[in-house]
């Protein structure tokens, strides 16, 4: 599977706030839309509290809902 | 080596904060004969020649001023022609019959040969003589009106045309026998800021660094840097440079999107909905909905705002660069390393005298300073009842506690906001801020409860939409902020429980689960699992 890389260890960022769930490790994005990282490592937000990961190889993803337009699923959008 | 602070040093921190804070947030009018001098003293730390400076009424006029005179105009709707054409031919053709395909064709046909023909136009640059002029005003003409919606147009479209023309109308006027083509071009595709930058910036930091032990360092970028860091550039630029993007790229997403729209509205609703229905409708929505909306956002989307993101990259931000411009401050004024700071000089003027700069090899835009400025107790960007940050043009940023909104979403009264509305807003920060303008308790007397579990509760809003039965959506509380997110999930969902595993992104809810499974995370939207995880637990270990 493919994978490109993510500037900034950013996990999602979001569209109206500019706020960045972001890590201090690289990370690689791959073609299913799931990022990976590997380290011990805190995961920041603006709003959030920090989540401080121990070492290991993580993956991520964002949470789904429905769109409220076309009724389909998709990762929620903030 | 300065390897420590003393007491009466530290006891200055406030004062660079305080100072440096009222740099980033201030809404006078340019200090223009400050920022052109400090522009000059950039290129000259730049060892580049005085360029020329033009004056913009926002940062927006800048991104689009520079896109106007690099004509991206053109390459955005060549771009249309031939990649979503072919995207919406194919997802369209794939997904109905060969009478519904006619139809459809006919109709993005138009819009997409629309954009076609208007950007079939000669080269501004190569052109000479009196229809240079009417080239460019078109271009710009064309390129305002194809990248920005109708409210904005009107607000900066004479701006813009105003920059381009101070821009190259001089050069252009000069050579009425010959191509411009090649020099403008070579005077304006160069962008200097990385060498601005890297012969400043990183230059200043290494002799900086190499004065100063780490504590030092630590304490005053902890102290001055970061505070201002939060003030300005986390609470004010970054929703400047989205909303900048976003004029852009929104308009261009719903124009494209209105006409798509349109087309699979019109034809394919009546065509095949009412003949074919069930039968059809997870393809053509899979295909035309899913794809078609994919293609065009990435298409368009990402291409229009690829060339706002190369001018939002090739920008410094004046004003909003206060935090780590008051941070290097500190150290000159306090700790007297004026050598090591010196190439600041022209960074640090702009700052005080203006907005955001593109700088360009032969010219400089620089932008005025936002003359609206309205915040809340946290320091969020925020006015419940108008516009939260503006320009002297008018364009600015409508937001409630730091979430850009629409500004109907700001201007309309909270009685007179529709709960569908809010129910059917696509972005679940705004939809949140909405919740909080209305309050939870008038949403949740428009739903029947479903479940109840801790601080999640499942109400179906099945009234609000036609023809459906169950329509669920989980309220829930962000553990961080104590705000109100509601999240439709699929009418497979019966429980919380079940909303909760459903929400979980695919890969993810792949994994089985079990009590003794292993520890995972969840952060706002964001789910961290392990990557070799074969079982994890049913829900995050921490959630915040």
């Amino acid at each position: 599977m493919k994978k490109k890389q993510i500037e900034g260890g950013i996990l999602a960022e979001g569209e109206a706030t500019g706020h960045k769930h972001r890590v201090s490790v690289a990370v690689m994005e791959r073609e299913d839309g799931v990022r990976e990282f590997e380290g011990a490592t805190e995961v920041l937000h603006e709003e959030h509290k920090t989540i401080s990961l121990p070492n290991r190889k993580w993956n991520s993803g964002i949470v789904r809902e429905i769109d409220p337009y076309s009724d389909m699923v998709r990762q929620v959008r903030d | 080596m300065i390897k420590s602070l003393s007491n009466a040093q530290r006891a200055r921190f406030p004062e660079f904060v305080d100072k440096w804070t009222k740099i980033g947030l201030c809404t006078d009018p340019a200090d223009r004969p400050s920022a052109e001098l400090a522009i000059k003293l950039m290129y000259k730390y730049a060892k580049l020649e005085e360029p020329r400076i033009v004056w913009c009424s926002s940062p927006l006029v800048n991104v689009l001023t520079r896109a106007s005179v690099l004509k991206v105009g053109a390459s955005v709707r060549t771009l249309v022609e031939d990649s979503v054409r072919d995207s919406v031919w194919a997802s369209v053709e794939a997904s109905v019959g060969d009478s519904v395909r006619d139809s459809v064709e006919a109709s993005v046909g138009d819009s997409v040969r629309d954009s076609v023909e208007a950007s079939v136009e000669a080269s501004v640059w190569d052109s000479v003589g009196a229809s240079v002029r009417t080239l460019v005003e078109d271009s710009v003409r064309t390129l305002v009106r194809d990248s920005v919606g109708a409210s904005v147009r009107t607000l900066v479209g004479d701006s813009v045309w105003a920059s381009v023309r101070a821009s190259v109308w001089a050069s252009v006027r000069d050579s009425v026998e010959d191509s411009v083509g090649a020099s403008v071009r070579d005077s304006v595709e160069a962008s200097v800021w990385d060498s601005v930058e890297a012969s400043v910036e990183d230059s200043v930091w290494a002799s900086v660094r190499d004065s100063v032990g780490d504590s030092v360092w630590a304490s005053v970028k902890a102290s001055v840097g970061d505070s201002v860091w939060a003030s300005v550039w986390a609470s004010v630029r970054t929703l400047v440079e989205d909303s900048v993007g976003a004029s852009v790229r929104d308009s261009v997403e719903d124009s494209v999107w209105d006409s798509v729209e349109a087309s699979v509205g019109d034809s394919v609703r009546t065509l095949v909905w009412d003949s074919v229905k069930a039968s059809v409708r997870d393809s053509v929505w899979d295909s035309v909905w899913a794809s078609v909306w994919a293609s065009v956002r990435d298409s368009v989307g990402d291409s229009v705002w690829a060339s706002v993101r190369a001018s939002v990259r090739a920008s410094c931000y004046g004003q909003h660069d206060a935090s780590w411009l008051g941070f290097y401050d500190f150290f000159k004024q306090v700790l007297n390393l004026d050598k090591q700071t010196s190439k600041l000089e022209g960074l640090w003027l702009l700052a005080q005298s203006a907005n955001w700069a593109i700088p360009l090899k032969h010219i400089c835009w620089v932008s005025e300073r936002h003359n609206i400025l309205r915040r809340d107790n946290d320091g969020r960007l925020h006015c419940a009842d108008d516009i939260a940050l503006a320009y002297p043009d008018g364009w600015g940023v409508y937001a409630l506690h730091g979430v850009r909104m629409k500004p109907e979403y700001v201007l309309t009264p909270a009685d007179k906001l529709d709960t569908e509305i809010i129910l059917k807003e696509g972005n679940t920060e705004v939809r949140r801020e909405l919740i909080r303008k209305v309050g939870i308790e008038r949403i949740i007397s428009k739903a029947k409860v479903v479940d109840n579990w801790n601080n999640y509760r499942l109400l179906d809003f099945a009234k609000f939409y036609d023809d459906e039965s169950y329509v669920p959506f989980l309220l829930m509380v962000n553990p961080s902020t104590g705000g109100q997110h509601l999240e439709r999930v699929s009418a497979e969902c019966k429980t919380v429980e079940q909303a909760l595993n459903w929400r979980k992104p695919e890969a993810l809810q792949r994994i089985p689960v079990s009590d003794n499974g292993e520890d995972w995370y969840q952060q706002g939207d964001v789910c961290i699992w392990p990557e070799k995880a074969i079982i994890i637990k049913p829900l995050p270990i921490v959630i915040t």
